[in-house]
């Protein structure tokens, strides 16, 4: 039996997140892990230079990302620097392989708020995101 | 092929299939060397590596067993290998070869990586000219894939 698990803001509202990954598994993977949380997905991207893109036309009304770190051509590193730089509020939270968690390392003193490893684990990444977002 | 290389590999793929499987029921068959182009299983992922030695990574199973490693990644039994199931057979072999790679980073090494070729089918062969691969087998319960590691000096 699946356990249900509900991430609210303090206010009750849903929060609102972006996914980016370029692997469409995980993209739908974490969407659906996400979703069973009540948490809304406003958008997918499958690469940087749409997330970036994607971000800048959300804002607002997102208040958290997944970011995968290893994408081809804009990888993650740089689309947190590009987020961040654009709004320095902005929660980003690393997705990164079991085992690479040096590399978050760097992500974490350029404004990400946190990581979850893959493989994923639906009721870790969950307890994960909702410690960083403090709900 | 410098014998460091190896073992990151082989432990990468260890602990990556034990935490997708959740079973630590997993054992390395005998190591051989192949020399020229040879039948696969059927599901190859291909992941290219650059740094102080080149080459690529080739992870190579039967289709049931890729089926097997995607029901366990996913959560639902799969039958057929669509394209979801593809990209979550490229995403297994990134997280062995990220992982593998951190490792070789900590021992000085510093690689880079291409992003996942997913090859099915059985009428195909994969030639590496002039660089011989080392293939290392895994097996859990009836299944078996094969690592198979072609690196060369730069």
């Amino acid at each position: 039996m699946v356990e249900q698990i509900t991430i609210r803001k303090p206010d009750g509202g849903k929060y609102k997140a972006l996914v980016v990954d370029d692997s469409a598994f995980t993209l739908k993977q974490i969407t659906q892990i996400l979703m069973s949380a009540d948490i809304e997905v406003v958008g997918n991207a499958p690469n940087g230079e749409t997330a970036i893109r994607m971000y800048k036309e959300l804002y607002p009304n997102v208040d958290f990302v997944t970011l995968d770190i290893t994408m081809p051509d804009v990888d993650g590193l740089h689309v947190l620097k590009e987020i961040m730089s654009f709004d320095p509020n902005a929660k980003v939270i690393m997705v990164t392989a079991l085992g690479r968690e040096d590399i978050v390392k760097t992500a974490i003193m350029n404004g990400a708020k946190g990581f979850i490893l893959k493989p994923l684990d639906r009721l870790k990444v969950l307890e994960r995101i909702k410690a960083i977002l403090g709900a | 092929m410098r014998i460091e290389y190896i073992n990151p590999f082989v432990e990468a793929t260890f602990e990556v299939l034990s935490e997708i499987l959740k079973e630590g029921n997993l054992r390395r068959g005998e190591l051989f060397l192949k020399r020229s182009p040879t039948p696969n299983y059927g599901v190859s992922i291909i992941i290219g590596l650059t740094g102080p030695a080149s080459g690529r990574v080739l992870l190579d199973m039967p289709p049931n067993t890729a089926k097997k490693l995607i029901s366990a990644i996913s959560g639902d039994e799969v039958k057929d290998l669509n394209d979801i199931g593809k990209s979550a057979l490229g995403e297994i072999a990134n997280m062995i070869v990220g992982n593998a790679i951190t490792k070789l980073y900590k021992k000085g090494f510093t690689f880079a990586l291409t992003p996942p070729t997913v090859i099915t089918g059985n009428d195909y062969t994969i030639d590496t000219p002039q660089i011989e691969t080392l293939v290392v087998p895994v097996i859990f319960g009836e299944d078996k894939l094969e690592i198979n590691i072609a690196l060369k000096e730069a």
